[in-house]
């Protein structure tokens, strides 16, 4: 996300207009609305995401382009930059549609982040955990590395991303992928096995506060509230 | 035997009997539908429990089919021989599920709901926070097996979002890790299940509508409220959106984000910060000082001008009384005494509508003139500056007013000239600042040069020899502000200089009138009806300057503050691997090579830490620790050496030039000598700044230190000594030469401020030679003499502090040259576009490596342009490599905020105050021309407010008993230290608690080992394991 003058960024207000796309969501301010707007008079119902039609499927209050004419020349490189990673054909629903992973890793911002799988399979809501995205999704994504996002949510993913077996805690095997990240995956590259040893060691010592052998979310978060620059570096530009 | 079983039963019970008995009560006084869940929730769990099996649990886990729910736990690495029952347990600790669960997560924030309401809503009778979190969190780590249950806590949640105000909704959704469909569906719960409280959730606009929606073509007044805060919304989002957009270098600073990280991403934040500080220091400036000034050019001088001028000379304040500002003045010096006396005090001396008087009495006489354009050969005039000038006096132009403006100065002058002093040259001069009048500090016999000093705008010269009166005057070909003046430099930009020297640019420019005054000096004659509010230059002037200081103070120590507690928290002394690790990667990064290199350079680190680390655990020996010792000690030594050497150096080599200027002056050797001699001392200084960082980088190769972080701390501090202590050395020089050797008429403010306009210039300079060749060479150093592959990286620190000691410079001229803030500016804009250039070169590059090197078809010419480009760029952009040391940046952020409050800002304020408060401004020029110090400008101007308006006598009370009064300021700084010392103890307290706090953790720990442990047994003696009984329990 753009980085913002004040507490909050204004994501995409709404998308392009005949775009049909009923957001006007600041995703990590919580300010979910499920307002529609675009010119998609008399068909927003019809049209809108699942998301809407759930809350909602009444009468077409989307044909209000009033509520969003004001935003939509807002509306910034989210939208722009997702619709783009869709086929021209499917622009138009942009909100129905899952991009799978590997489309969603060309995006220069994950391209060459050594955490790029993890971070799609944090933020995907799929239900077969293959890690393709919908906007909702990539805006999560975008929300969370933002400037505006708190510490604790920063961590709170962080931890996710870290935890590469998905069983809510940091052991020595996450930790020993993580580090391995961090200094690249090939066999040059690696640290020899005694230092990765004594590192794991060092690190649970340091942030293994209950000393049960694995880090949970909060001895996570303990040591991530220490180091002031994560907020900073955990964050992706748009 | 029987004490595993007994815990068999103990352990359903504890975690059924006890949480209940705790929680229910003030559970079921919230809401009756909890108590049934939980209820429930306890049936189910005990079944479970007492059940015991792995496969029911299983089984459990698989209904939920839900990807996040827990899965079956592989075999763990820290508790290889636990059972498989016993890690199922484990796995649905709390402290485990939150990390992944959802469930867990609403779970967690609904216990932070309910403990928000019952802190507003609720007496803390029922001790809720403390009871309603265990019992919920076993509640819903169960839920996470069943969806339907699961909705349960959702709807639960969402009910007790719906009992909070709006901002306390939004403020807990905001802080929800969950997942944006989660959070939408949280939210729009209430609308569709509680339409009757649609109005209580009221503030917010997402529920502001949904009733509107529904029913909207009733209510007209409805939608034009809808209408009017869609409206307004969208004027605001537009408005947010413009000031994103207008956020500059937003893309340059993601490319060196993406291409350095974080590190040199801080040196730019840090520039772009001190934009900021310069962009309002010269706003302030423009809008108070300098535009008025320019509004009002000098020329244009009015009764405060004449009181000056009366004061000065004495001569003609009769007639210059109640004139009006529509004065030229100009100035007729008649160097040669002895000569014949060719120019008499009448109007036969000019050719038109000039009158000279000889200079023995001078007169003071408004006019207007118009300056001829003759030619005269420059020699002539220049032979004349150099020697001497005997006297000077000073005429007035009458243009258009013919003879009767003329006799009438002819009358005053001829009253007082004397005919022995006629000079073989006489020399008109009209100067363009009326201060030029103040001419009585050349007194007569004293060999100076008044017009070298004041700026004049034309210089007109009769030769004498042929003695005759009606020759016409001749105008100098070029001001002799230019010619004459202090410093033309030999380069462009610095002859600007010589072209400034009577500009806004300077203090000395600036005239000490008022506006729209509606009193007399002496405050006699008041006029009160006048109905505009009086603007006195002066005291604009110095409270412009008082105002920005303290307004850029306040900043600085905020952003300081803000800094401090961002980078700083009590108690965080260790965890620096899990810190390295955690924290380390730059997500911003996003250039494939730099990936790369950011992961050689934390691998580098990690390895710098494992050996830091390993190299603590066995202490040195007393031999080596000797050995250290005097190598350490011997740097600094050589260090401090080299700084007392450049400062002797720099003492006695402004004491020489100063002296050789003075001699060239009156020995009227070359101008271009003299201007070369005053460029002498700031490439000197600039130079040594160049220069001696790289000895330093030598002696910190040399000297090894242990960690790098030490290292960088060590650079900084032997650059920042160097600098403050050469810029102190200078304020001293600048504040004494006013004393020892500039003529007491001349502007002193004016050639201090020219002094720091060229020490920044030069700096720039130099900074630019740096960034050209000086890295060139450094890297040449690396790569020939060490043999080491990297180019040098970019030094933070280095150019840090260069930005710091450029921002000191321009703070300490500020008081002297109030557009030297633009010149910063200007410099701060060109240093970050010529510094971060660096990301231009892959392109150069892959250009080159595109082009065949046989030539052939292609174009050489592509090719020459590429590798030109490329050297260019290499030459520009030697600093390739990201920095490989451990750089925290928030860290070094703070310092370097720190050090640009503390020495620089701290040192900058000090003199200015000093100079403010202490010393005697010239009696020349400037706006405080008439008052013994600056400050007394603001204490005169209290009196007379206090004369003039005696309705306003608090505020004069207030300066007289809380500024002018030292016990207020003394009980002032006792309060203030009183404040920090109370601040000091809080400190000191906390960190008391956080050890507390962190034996509790531990101690915690222990019983989770040993409740693991014991549960291991009772499974363990399930699946016929061995139980290995724990140290506590043998301490049982």
């Amino acid at each position: 996300m753009p980085r913002s003058g004040g507490g909050r960024t204004q994501l995409p207000a709404c998308p392009a207009p005949g775009g049909g796309g009923p957001w006007g969501a600041l995703p990590w301010g919580g300010v979910l609305e499920t307002e529609t707007c675009g010119g998609a008079a008399g068909s927003g119902g019809a049209k809108g995401p699942a998301g809407v039609a759930e809350v909602g499927p009444g009468p077409p209050w989307g044909a209000r382009p009033v509520s969003c004419r004001g935003t939509c020349w807002t509306s910034t490189s989210a939208h722009k930059r997702f619709s783009e990673l869709l086929p021209k054909e499917e622009r138009e629903s942009i909100l129905l549609k899952r991009v799978p992973k590997s489309k969603i890793l060309t995006l220069p911002e994950l391209r060459a982040n050594p955490f790029q799988d993890r971070i799609c399979r944090v933020f995907s809501t799929a239900e077969d955990g293959d890690g393709s995205m919908s906007f909702e999704d990539f805006l999560d994504l975008l929300s969370v590395f933002s400037d505006s996002a708190t510490v604790e949510i920063k961590s709170h993913y962080a931890f996710r991303i870290f935890d590469f077996d998905d069983d809510g805690i940091l052991d020595r095997k996450d930790l020993e992928k993580l580090v391995n990240c961090l200094t690249g995956e090939g066999d040059e590259t690696r640290l020899s096995e005694s230092e990765m040893d004594q590192l794991i060691q060092n690190i649970l010592e340091e942030s293994d506060i209950d000393k049960d052998g694995t880090i949970n979310l909060s001895e996570f978060q303990h040591v991530i509230s220490r180091s002031p620059d994560f907020a900073s570096s955990f964050k992706i530009v748009l | 035997m029987t004490q595993p079983f007994s815990f068999t039963l103990c352990v359903p019970e504890s975690r059924d009997g006890a949480s209940p008995d705790l929680s229910l009560g003030d559970e079921g006084a919230m809401h009756s539908s909890f108590q049934e869940l939980l209820r429930e929730q306890e049936l189910q769990e005990l079944q479970e429990l007492t059940v015991g099996g792995r496969e029911n649990l299983a089984h459990g886990a698989a209904a939920a089919g839900r990807t996040e729910v827990w899965e079956e736990p592989e075999p763990r690495g820290e508790h290889p021989d636990f059972s498989s029952a016993t890690l199922q347990i484990l796995a649905r600790m709390p402290s485990r599920t939150i990390g992944h669960s959802r469930g867990a997560i609403i779970s967690q924030c609904y216990n932070r709901t309910t403990k928000l309401r019952r802190r507003n809503s609720q007496p803390p009778l029922h001790q809720a926070s403390r009871s309603a979190r265990p019992s919920l969190r076993q509640y819903d780590l169960e839920l996470d097996a069943s969806r339907s249950e699961q909705e349960d806590t959702h709807s639960l949640l969402v009910k007790e979002l719906q009992t909070l105000s709006s901002s306390q909704r939004n403020h807990i959704l905001q802080a929800m890790p969950v997942s944006l469909a989660e959070k939408r569906s949280l939210r729009s719960v209430p609308t569709r299940d509680r339409g009757s409280s649609r109005q209580e959730l009221g503030g917010h606009r997402s529920t502001l509508r949904k009733p509107e929606r529904t029913r909207w073509p009733l209510s007209c007044c409805g939608q034009l409220k809808h209408d009017f805060i869609t409206g307004f919304r969208s004027l605001w989002d537009g408005f947010l959106s413009l000031l994103h957009s207008l956020q500059p270098w937003h893309q340059s600073l993601k490319q060196i984000g993406g291409r350095f990280g974080s590190s040199v991403l801080s040196y730019f934040l840090f520039l772009k910060t001190l934009l900021t500080f310069n962009a309002f220091l010269f706003l302030t400036f423009l809008i108070f000082v300098v535009a008025t000034q320019a509004r009002y050019p000098p020329a244009a001088g009015n009764s405060r001008l004449f009181t000056g001028l009366e004061l000065l000379t004495g001569a003609v304040s009769t007639a210059l009384e109640g004139e009006t500002s529509e004065t030229h003045l100009l100035l007729s010096a008649f160097p040669s005494p002895g000569a014949a006396p060719t120019c008499p005090a009448t109007p036969r001396c000019s050719g038109t509508d000039r009158i000279c008087i000889p200079c023995s009495a001078g007169a003071l006489l408004p006019a207007q003139s118009q300056v001829l354009q003759r030619k005269v050969p420059p020699p002539c005039n220049r032979a004349w500056a150099h020697r001497t000038a005997a006297a000077a006096c000073i005429g007035f132009l009458w243009p258009g007013q013919g003879t009767g403006s003329q006799g009438r100065a002819g009358g005053e002058g001829s009253s007082t000239t004397t005919a022995e002093q006629h000079p073989s040259w006489c020399l008109e001069v009209e100067p363009r600042d009326h201060r030029d009048v103040g001419l009585e500090g050349t007194s007569r016999g004293r060999t100076k040069k008044p017009e070298t000093h004041l700026g004049l705008s034309s210089l007109f010269l009769k030769p004498s020899s042929d003695g005759d009166p009606r020759l016409p005057w001749e105008p100098m070909q070029s001001p002799p502000a230019l010619q004459l003046g202090e410093a033309v430099g030999p380069t462009p930009v610095l002859s600007l200089q010589g072209y400034f020297t009577q500009t806004l640019m300077y203090y000395g420019y600036y005239s000490n009138f008022t506006l729209n005054d509606p009193c007399t000096p002496s405050c006699g004659r008041c006029q009160p009806g006048k109905g505009h509010l009086p603007y006195n230059m002066p005291l604009a002037y110095v409270f412009t300057i008082g105002v920005s200081f303290f307004s850029t103070c306040i900043l600085l120590v905020y952003s300081m503050s803000r800094s401090f507690g961002e980078s700083y928290r009590v108690g965080s002394t260790s965890g620096h691997f899990a810190m390295k690790v955690f924290c380390a990667w730059d997500y911003k990064v996003i250039q494939r090579r730099s990936v790369r290199l950011q992961n050689e350079n934390i691998r580098t680190q990690l390895k710098e830490l494992l050996g830091e680390w390993q190299s603590k655990s066995r202490p040195l020996s007393l031999c080596r620790r000797l050995g250290r010792m005097v190598v350490l000690s011997l740097a600094w030594a050589l260090s401090l050496g080299t700084v007392l050497g450049c400062v002797i150096a720099v003492y006695y080599l402004s004491e020489h030039l100063l002296k050789v200027h003075r001699d060239s002056r009156d020995g009227g050797s070359s101008e271009a000598r003299q201007e070369a001699f005053l460029l002498v001392l700031p490439m000197v200084v600039s130079l040594m700044n160049l220069v001696m960082p790289y000895l330093y980088n030598l002696l910190a190769a040399w000297e090894k230190q242990e960690s790098p972080a030490l290292e960088v701390y060590v650079a900084i501090c032997r650059n920042l000594i160097l600098k403050m202590v050469v810029l102190g050395l200078l304020c001293y020089h600048w504040l004494s030469r006013k004393r020892g050797y500039y003529l007491e008429d001349e502007c002193w403010e004016t050639s201090v401020g020219q002094e720091l306009y060229r020490f920044v210039v030069m700096d720039f300079v130099f900074t630019l030679l740096d960034t050209f060749l000086g890295e060139l060479l450094w890297r040449l150093i690396l790569e020939k003499k060490l043999m080491r592959k990297q180019r040098p990286e970019f030094d933070i620190a280095r150019n840090v502090l260069e930005l710091i000691y450029g921002q000191t410079l321009t703070w300490l001229g500020v008081l002297f040259c109030p557009l030297l803030p633009a010149v910063q500016i200007l410099k701060l804009v060109l240093l970050f576009y010529i510094k971060k250039q660096w990301p231009g070169t892959p392109w150069a590059r892959e250009h080159l490596s595109c082009v065949p090197a046989d030539g052939g078809l292609l174009h050489s010419g592509q090719k020459l342009v590429a590798g030109l480009t490329l050297y260019l760029q290499t030459s520009l952009m030697k600093n390739c490599q990201s920095p490989s040391k451990p750089w925290r940046a928030s860290h070094m952020s703070t310092v370097f905020i720190t050090l640009l409050c503390f020495p620089s800002f701290l040192g900058a304020a000090i003199f200015l105050s000093y100079t403010i408060w202490a010393v005697r401004p010239s009696k020349t020029c400037g706006p405080f021309r008439m008052q013994e110090t600056i400050y007394e400008s603001g204490k005169t101007w209290v009196q007379e407010l206090e004369k003039c308006s005696p309705n306003i006598a608090w505020f004069t009370w207030i300066h007289k008993h809380l500024v002018g009064n030292t016990f207020f300021l003394f009980f002032v700084s006792g309060v203030l230290l009183a404040v920090i010392y109370l601040h000091i103890q809080v400190v000191k307290g906390q960190r008391r608690i956080i050890r507390l706090l962190k034996e509790q953790i531990a101690n915690e720990g222990e019983d989770k080992v040993f409740l693991i442990q014991r549960l291991q047994c009772i499974y363990g003696k399930q699946e016929t394991h061995p139980c290995v009984p724990g140290r506590k329990e043998l301490n049982a």
